[in-house]
């Protein structure tokens, strides 16, 4: 209980930090929350155009790819949030040696790793993916049961730590490569496959993005459990992979830092 | 865990390989690196054993890439051994066992834990809630290392704002808020001035000795070596070549005295030659070296050949000492 506690603690100091960086500098602030905000708003644009030729895809109408979009846009928002930051320190720390003054802390370093930055520039991008999701679900006409919402919000969860979990073990190879700038541009690269419904992956994609690399089902699963339409082994796949994803994550760092050779000074 | 009488840090046969890139220079090399590349095994630290006991103060000299900071690396839990035992307050180090990691502390000179745009504060009452420090222990330590350090002033002003010497002064706060019992300080005082330098040497000092904390010191700067430390370890290419006070290198190293002569009357170089190897002469004054056992004697035979004033004995500056040993080590590999 008093090591939950420390960590929580120690989690909401570092966003109070973080919080006070970002007024030190609100002109970058404000920028860049209007860009993330035009990126969504073109995001949504986008899908429109292909709904102007089209009614469907995958089997999906435009309300519902707009309620997909939306939980798409909520798990983006976290990702820039926390991910984004967090992992190019992380990927820096290894590479200037600063990941010393880390290690020798008394607490988790993959805690540290994980929780010390954040960036508050995506706030409004989250707000606006929690109103779609509300809009498109009631325009649906869609009445989800609390278990419906509650499922949503832990397939939310289980979406954002597999994201995690696999960006994690993609920084983590910056142990071994001595620099690699773009390592931490795979995971966003790989975000057009989160923003459209799971039917559109057939044949080796499928296996691909819904099995091996379950990130077609982030946005999708929750998304069909909102719509009542989930099926069971896709939400079973979802929460499993996102466990072992994060146990993968927390044994190769474990791996990975015998290999940690520092810097000289 | 670690009774009085036990060492507070023990290292036996402590071996550390690093497989290093060799580069060659030119653009064709570079071409070459891209499919084939040559590793070779650079050994930075090769078989070193010491044991250190609580309160001690140990310098560690040697060259840059000798091994002194790899050694503090593992010391502290950073770096995996390639072989050998380390022991640092009973405490296997890279276990990184929390307990452990509460009761020492690593200071990087050229690293920093200080948040860059935040005041320094921000960044200790970080360092209060990860090392578990009890509010009112923080205060009466943060208040004893400002006054101790007089930098009251820049506690609240973001890090990126002080000077160098103002940083390194609050980084050392920053380590030592938890009251660590074992400090391991690497270059503490590089980059600042000299008496920014004293500054941070008394407060270490001072730090010692309320605190009865054992602390490992590399600095290129002789003076804190000398000022900080009784006991010194000497490391050159990843090998210890000695472990003892400091005060018996001169002795066990140092080939000649120094003797300051002013004459009465000018005299020649020539006349000089006899007496050692002349170092500086100008007529009225020289300087000579000479073979430490025959010092009193070429002082008594200068007393009675030349018209001397005055004449002074002096031991030959520990840097100078130290820079031949190594010369010596370099020239000989």
């Amino acid at each position: 209980m008093h090591t939950f506690q420390k960590y929580w603690h120690i989690f909401w100091h570092l966003r109070k930090l973080e919080l006070m960086r970002m007024m030190e500098y609100r002109g970058d602030f404000i920028f860049f929350s209007f860009l993330s905000t035009l990126w969504t708003i073109f995001n949504f644009f986008f899908f429109s155009l292909i709904f102007n030729v089209s009614d469907t895809i995958a089997g999906w109408s435009a309300d519902e790819m707009y309620l997909l979009l939306g939980t798409f846009t909520i798990l983006d928002a976290f990702t820039w949030t926390f991910f984004y930051h967090n992992m190019s320190s992380y990927t820096r720390h290894v590479f200037t040696g600063s990941l010393s003054m880390l290690l020798t802390k008394p607490i988790s370093t993959i805690f540290l790793l994980t929780t010390a930055k954040n960036s508050y520039n995506n706030i409004f991008r989250f707000f606006i993916g929690c109103f779609t999701v509300y809009h498109y679900t009631k325009k649906l006409g869609v009445q989800p049961s609390v278990w419906d919402i509650t499922l949503y919000c832990l397939l939310i969860f289980a979406s954002l730590l597999l994201i995690y979990a696999v960006w994690f073990i993609t920084a983590t190879f910056a142990f071994w490569i001595e620099k690699l700038d773009n390592i931490n541009e795979i995971i966003p690269g790989l975000r057009r496959v989160m923003q459209v419904p799971k039917g559109v992956f057939v044949g080796a994609s499928s296996l691909l993005f819904t099995v091996v690399l379950p990130f077609g089902l982030v946005s999708s699963v929750p998304s069909e459990v909102l719509l009542q339409r989930a099926d069971v082994p896709s939400i079973i796949w979802l929460l499993l992979s996102s466990v072992i994803a994060v146990v993968g994550a927390i044994k190769f760092f474990t791996f990975a830092i015998k290999k940690y050779s520092s810097v000289g000074n | 865990m670690t009774s009085v009488s036990e060492p507070v840090i023990s290292v036996s046969h402590l071996k550390k390989h690093f497989s290093v890139y060799k580069k060659r220079p030119g653009l064709l090399a570079s071409i070459r690196s891209l499919w084939q590349r040559e590793y070779e095994t650079v050994a930075a630290v090769d078989d070193i054993s010491f044991t250190i006991n609580q309160g001690e103060v140990v310098g560690f000299i040697g060259q840059n890439g000798a091994g002194k900071t790899t050694t503090l690396k593992i010391l502290s839990g950073l770096l995996y051994p390639t072989s050998g035992e380390v022991s640092v307050l009973g405490y296997n180090p890279w276990d990184r066992k929390s307990a452990f990691q509460k009761q020492f502390s690593l200071v990087l000179g050229q690293k920093n834990q200080l948040w860059w745009d935040l005041p320094a504060m921000e960044t200790f009452l970080l360092n209060q809630a990860i090392y578990d420090i009890p509010e009112a222990q923080f205060r009466k330590t943060l208040n004893k290392l400002v006054a101790l350090l007089a930098v009251a002033d820049c506690v609240q002003i973001q890090v990126r704002k002080l000077s160098l010497g103002q940083r390194m002064k609050c980084e050392l706060i920053a380590a030592l808020l938890h009251n660590p019992k074992v400090l391991f300080l690497d270059e503490p005082t590089i980059g600042l001035d000299v008496v920014m330098q004293k500054t941070l040497r008394d407060f270490i000092a001072e730090y010692n000795r309320e605190f009865k904390a054992t602390v490992i010191l590399t600095s290129h700067y002789m003076d804190d070596v000398k000022e900080l430390c009784e006991r010194v370890i000497m490391i050159d290419h990843g090998k210890k070549i000695y472990d003892g006070l400091l005060s018996n290198i001169i002795s066990k190293y140092a080939r000649n005295k120094i003797l300051s002569v002013i004459f009465s009357t000018s005299v020649t170089k020539k006349s000089l030659a006899e007496f050692g190897t002349i170092k500086d002469w100008d007529g009225s004054t020289a300087t000579l070296l000479v073979p430490r056992k025959e010092a009193t004697k070429q002082a008594a035979r200068l007393l009675e050949s030349l018209p001397v004033q005055d004449l002074n004995i002096e031991e030959a500056p520990l840097e100078a000492i130290i820079r031949e040993v190594f010369g010596n080590k370099a020239q000989s590999a």
